[in-house]
């Protein structure tokens, strides 16, 4: 248990490839950039020297790079696989969200009301109300407990 | 379209019955619920059907009666996914025909048989939901076979005594390599093949005798082996599920009881023990309760005008085939010659084989009379016993192709005609 407390992009690897020279064009300082991109608060375009100036293109293809699974995720920074998914249901009846919405789902029942945060529909995970999802903006709890349980992987938590 | 709710999956043998289910034109086309497993089989229903290999049904049925009267030891096989009474009927058939009966637990799943023969305590699967504090996985990955077990009845669900499920349960999984049932375990033991029955002795030692040593061969510290201790301690309930990974070890048949008496010395010492076999396929649990609960064994029993004959090596399916013994073979829902050693499937060929069956397999192709039949749980109804030992009642939910007949049928007509 507790796999994967840590964060898989942290805020330190961000900051280490932006230009650290604090300009504040941006709005901010080039630590608390790092954070908000993380948090996909603000953008990479919004630091304007990394894309202008040819130094930092190198560090820019990295951060693209690096930041790509995190674009790809869903607002709740989950990135969920539904080919890979099996069906199993421990990510389903573990979501203390799911359980709070529909009682039915403590008890090992499948949910089948729109309520939930996700069920499981012909064998695969179906998110049917993301922003239900502790992990939503703006109010983001750091649960991770889908992920933990997930037997085939079909669910990661970028950040 | 309609939907129908509370059905019965017939994906595995622990036949979760919250299932919901959308049909449309005679065809499943959402589910609520189902594993991949169970999808699998209630949703994609088999293309490639077998057909009649003679006129009709009723021409089948009688060359097959044909067949197994005029043999003089017929090898009754099959039935892992049969109905309760389909398995009555062929072990009175088997009886009849002085053949010998036999099914997929004396090949591959001897953990149910052997749990039977030793006679453990079994416990709903609800009992434990509400109340089971200390699980532990024995040679079983819940990822491969068993996909809900710990999202249905074990492990995640909140109980009457457990109320936060999960956090509220402490899981033991043991097992030869990486299983994914150890993600979501406190403690886990991995072992080699071979030194299972030490392990059974050191489990004993530490659970019973309370001692404390750290175990370099399974890689567990003195302080895990304190913390395993501390968590059994604290435990009442403690339910074990034992899977079939556990037939690679030759001495299989020690280390159950090794199991079972370590099983046994837990419930001596005042907690609630118990023992469940994972069957894998829907009924294997029923093609072992029910020849047992009427004549004491399992498997691989031989009739011989009114007498039985049980001695695995010599008696089971395999033994007979190896040996020649069989001259006939009447296969009900299993496709043997796919998963039999090639030496002994291919003795198969030799020897008329009755095929009943719902899909073209390997089998299907060397047999003589091929019956094609319903599905069991989506086409026809039926009983069937659960892994935990419930007898479950299927309900169908599908209209079958016409001239189409269900396997308890097509074999109750047979056992009239001989």
């Amino acid at each position: 248990m507790g796999r994967g407390a840590m964060p898989k992009i942290n805020p330190m690897q961000i900051f280490k490839l932006l230009p650290r020279t604090n300009c504040k064009i941006c709005g901010y300082t080039c630590m608390a950039f790092a954070v908000k991109l993380l948090q996909r608060e603000v953008k990479l375009e919004d630091c304007k020297p990394l894309f202008t100036e040819k130094k930092y293109a190198e560090n820019l293809r990295k951060l693209q790079e690096l930041l790509k699974p995190l674009f790809e995720a869903a607002e709740t920074l989950i990135k969920i696989d539904e080919e890979k998914c099996i069906g199993c249901g421990n990510c389903i009846i573990a979501c203390p969200a799911n359980v709070s919405i529909d009682p039915q789902v403590g008890k090992g029942i499948n949910p089948i009301n729109d309520e939930v945060v996700f069920t499981i529909v012909d064998g695969r995970i179906k998110v049917l109300n993301i922003e239900k999802c502790r992990r939503y903006p703006p109010h983001r709890m750091n649960c991770r407990i889908c992920e933990e349980v997930c037997f085939s992987k079909a669910i990661e938590v970028i950040a | 379209m309609k939907q129908l709710s509370n059905i019965t999956c017939t994906g595995c043998s622990l036949a979760c019955n919250d299932l919901v289910i959308e049909i449309e034109k005679n065809k499943v086309v959402k589910i609520w619920g189902s594993c991949s497993h169970g999808t699998k089989r209630l949703k994609e229903l088999p293309e490639n059907r077998v057909k009649c290999s003679e006129k009709d049904t009723d021409n089948a049925i009688e060359k097959a009666i044909e067949i197994l009267s005029s043999a003089r030891k017929p090898l009754i096989y099959g039935f892992n996914l049969s109905t309760n009474k389909s398995i009555e009927i062929g072990l009175e058939i088997a009886s009849k025909v002085n053949g010998v009966f036999d099914s997929e637990p004396s090949i591959c799943q001897l953990h149910i048989p052997i749990a039977k023969e030793f006679k453990i305590k079994n416990l709903r699967f609800e009992e434990i939901l509400e109340k089971s504090d200390f699980i532990i996985y024995l040679f079983v990955n819940l990822a491969d076979t068993h996909l809900r077990h710990a999202s249905k009845y074990a492990v995640f669900p909140r109980g009457e005594y457990v109320k936060s499920g999960r956090e509220s349960r402490i899981v033991l999984s043991i097992g030869y390599r990486d299983y994914e049932t150890m993600k979501i375990s406190q403690h886990n033991i991995k072992v080699n093949i071979g030194n299972e029955l030490e392990l059974v002795e050191k489990l004993k030692n530490l659970f019973i005798n309370e001692k404390v040593e750290e175990l370099k061969k399974f890689n567990l510290s003195a302080e895990a082996s304190m913390l395993l201790l501390n968590d059994y301690r604290s435990s009442t309930f403690i339910s074990s599920f034992i899977g079939s990974h556990i037939l690679v070890n030759i001495m299989a048949n020690q280390v159950y009881r090794g199991i079972v008496s370590l099983i046994k010395e837990i419930e001596n010492s005042g907690k609630i023990s118990t023992l469940i076999p994972l069957a894998e396929e829907l009924n294997s649990m029923g093609a072992a309760i029910i020849p047992y609960n009427k004549y004491g064994f399992t498997h691989a029993i031989e009739f011989s005008d009114g007498n039985i004959n049980y001695n695995p090596s010599i008696t089971s399916g395999i033994a007979k085939l190896m040996r020649d013994e069989v001259d006939a073979a009447l296969i009900v829902g299993s496709d043997p010659f796919t998963h039999l050693p090639l030496s002994i499937a291919s003795k198969l060929k030799k020897i008329p084989v009755i095929y009943i069956g719902v899909r073209e397999t390997l089998t299907s192709k060397i047999s003589r009379v091929a019956i094609p039949t319903t599905i069991t749980g989506v086409e026809s109804g039926g009983k069937i016993y659960r892994t935990d030992g419930v007898e479950v009642e299927l309900t169908p939910f599908l209209e079958p192709p016409s001239e189409v007949m269900n396997e308890e049928d097509i074999l109750s007509k047979i056992l009239r005609g001989l």
